[in-house]
């Protein structure tokens, strides 16, 4: 073999070799990119009831289907993390719902400056407890997802609901019925529509979400009726009551 | 007085109980009141004159209400009113309500037990609902809640069930009560001696009632052995009365209550001058938001009132109802009630110089300002229009109108 064949040769060797190499790069970028690629930048969800009408403060959350999902939920829910608060105002629960991850915290805080003695009527998590004037804070973690519904020994007309969900994927409707869901990371989704008054098991309706819909924007209709939203509101219109009512 | 001694004592025991978390309020009602008053000499001061106030015009301490409250953690509480007066007619302090109460956290099911033991009203008003038994709609009560106020008040114990709708998807709630007394025995009495009145006079625990001059009192009259002064909280019979009650309430749209009251007592027992009456009577009120704000009250209450004599003849048999509606609309920081009310007792026996029959009706508007929280200046006019023959028997007319126009500044604290 003359010095020209053998330069050949190893030319054409350490051509193959960055061929194969370079193949396999790209095959570990592109299944890389399929594992990290967000499904949709941005998930609208439009709720309406049976007669396409618009409803509003509906709880929609996203919740993975498989294993792979969930450990790309995990990842995302990282940093996600945000206070939540359920207030006491106007011997009111403020607001009325409250959503709130699993496994985080949850803290109730008293703006009256009257005593209120919350407990909780349903759900996975049982508690009571008094928030006076001077004691206004108290802090809890939720550990089980699922309904909450509290209300207060002193004020039978207050009530409030909390919903704990295994995903950071969550929001309420607004008033025109959307809610956005952002940076959901690829995956298998069904979505949940929630709402203590929705006549349907566990006052929700779940719906699939299809892969590789970009943009997504997902319109849920709810074949359940929903009852009446109670009003945290007493029949005696009075500050001073002393409990003849 | 015993039984009284023992409960304060009782109170006092669970205050001195610091072991559990407790929460003490101290609250109050003070009501200057002037008034101007067209009638007869008050109830109050032994006159058949509807109102509690003198006919003149004058300022007074229409109330001055201190309540005190003490709750522990586990459901336990303790609460006690007391009331002042000075309005010249009858100026005098003390307790009105003493009790030991206790309500449940629902259960699963919604049930919630409660009970409450001591110096207690029967819950049937439905306008006395603020500190120390005060309305927030009118000055003077309505005649039914100024006949409790009066009179109906005991030592019980009360049990109630109710049933929280929210835990089943429901805005209906439902209650029952039972309740036992002792020390009511003469209740009955005033609603046959001075008839129905519109007052915001509670009488004191320790408190009696003077009678008006009834003829029959009189030496040789049927009611000469009736002591001057009725003891409305006395014990004579050692039998316990009885009283049940219902209510349904629809959250946030209104309520209704309902009950049946009987006294039980032997009316063969008389002792020193107080006799036993037996008191009956079943009720029906409700509580409702109309359109627009305006609140709804009404309440009905009929019943039957007897006292015998020593040798067992029927001295008084009287049958009595009363009804109210009362319309009460707030915005901002005015209030404006209405109320009109209907009243009557019809005297069945055939005593002598013992005239108790007699029917009317009220008229009552009531403005409230509140000028900061806890302060309301409050003008009121009442009017009754009523018939009693009894009355012509102490120098005045059977018709009479009377008429009350009151200002007061009520504060709340």
């Amino acid at each position: 073999m003359d010095v020209i064949t053998r330069i050949f040769a190893v030319a054409l060797f350490a051509l193959c070799s960055l061929g194969v190499l370079l193949m396999q790069t790209s095959t570990e970028v592109f299944a890389a990119e399929t594992a990290s690629v967000p499904l949709s930048k941005k998930v609208l969800i439009k709720v309406m009831d049976g007669n396409a009408r618009a409803m509003d403060n509906m709880v929609v959350y996203l919740q993975a289907k498989d294993v792979d999902s969930t450990n790309n939920l995990l990842k995302g829910a990282q940093g996600v993390a945000e206070p939540v608060e359920v207030h006491q105002k106007d011997k009111q629960f403020t607001p009325y719902i409250t959503v709130v991850q699993k496994g985080h915290e949850l803290q109730f805080v008293n703006d009256d400056d009257i005593t209120h003695h919350i407990y909780s009527a349903i759900g996975p998590k049982r508690f009571s407890f008094k928030l006076r004037q001077d004691d206004a804070t108290k802090t809890m973690v939720f550990d089980k997802t699922g309904q909450i519904s509290m209300g207060c020994n002193i004020h039978d007309w207050m009530s409030g609901h909390i919903l704990v969900v295994d995903t950071p994927y969550f929001s309420a409707t607004s008033v025109n019925g959307t809610a956005e869901l952002n940076n959901i990371p690829a995956g298998e989704y069904e979505l949940f529509v929630w709402h203590p008054q929705l006549n349907s098991p566990n006052h929700r309706q779940v719906f699939k979400i299809h892969k590789n819909d970009k943009p997504l924007v997902f319109t849920a209709t709810l074949n359940a009726e929903m009852g009446q939203i109670p009003e945290q509101k007493s029949l005696d219109d009075f500050e001073f009551l002393e409990g003849y009512e | 007085m015993n039984t009284t001694v023992w409960i304060l004592g009782v109170l006092s025991l669970c205050l001195t109980q610091g072991v559990y978390a407790v929460e003490q309020k101290v609250s109050g009602i003070v009501d200057v009141r002037a008034t101007t008053t067209d009638g007869l000499r008050s109830f109050v001061d032994g006159g058949l004159g509807k109102f509690r106030f003198n006919p003149e015009t004058q300022v007074s301490l229409a109330q001055g209400g201190l309540s005190y409250q003490a709750t522990w953690d586990n459901g336990i509480g303790a609460h006690v009113v007391a009331n002042a007066y000075w309005d010249g007619v009858k100026d005098n302090a003390g307790i009105t309500e003493a009790y030991i109460s206790y309500k449940s956290l629902p259960w699963d099911n919604g049930f919630r037990v409660t009970a409450k033991t001591g110096i207690i009203y029967p819950h049937i008003s439905l306008e006395n609902i603020a500190t120390a038994w005060s309305s927030p709609y009118t000055l003077s009560y309505s005649a039914i809640n100024s006949w409790l106020a009066e009179e109906v008040r005991h030592i019980g114990a009360n049990i109630g069930l109710q049933r929280l709708g929210k835990f089943s998807q429901s805005a209906h709630d439902v209650g029952f009560n039972l309740e036992t007394f002792i020390n009511n025995d003469t209740t009955g009495a005033m609603l046959a001696w001075h008839g129905w009145t519109l007052s915001s006079r509670q009488t004191l625990w320790q408190e009696q009632i003077p009678l008006s001059a009834i003829p029959a009192r009189n030496n040789g009259g049927m009611l000469a052995g009736q002591a001057a002064e009725s003891d409305p909280f006395i014990e004579l019979d050692n039998r316990l009365g009885y009283h049940v009650s219902g209510n349904w309430q629809w959250r946030g749209k209104g309520k209704v209550n309902a009950g049946y009251y009987n006294n039980n007592a032997d009316t063969r027992v008389v002792k020193q001058g107080q006799y036993a009456w037996l008191t009956r009577f079943a009720y029906v009120g409700s509580k409702w938001r109309l359109p627009n704000g305006i609140d709804f009250i009404g309440q009905y209450l009929q019943g039957d009132t007897m006292m015998r004599s020593p040798t067992g003849m029927v001295v008084v048999d009287n049958d009595y109802h009363s009804a109210y509606l009362l319309f009460s609309k707030r915005w901002q920081a005015h209030r404006l009630t209405v109320r009109l009310e209907d009243f009557a007792v019809i005297d069945n026996d055939n005593t002598l110089d013992d005239h108790n029959s007699e029917s009317g009706q009220t008229y009552s508007v009531s403005y409230a300002y509140q000028l900061r929280k806890g302060w309301f200046l409050q003008g009121e006019y009442n009017l009754i229009d009523s018939e009693r023959p009894a009355r012509v028997a102490q120098g005045a007319s059977a018709e009479l109108l009377e008429q009350q126009w009151q200002l007061a500044s009520r504060y709340y604290f």
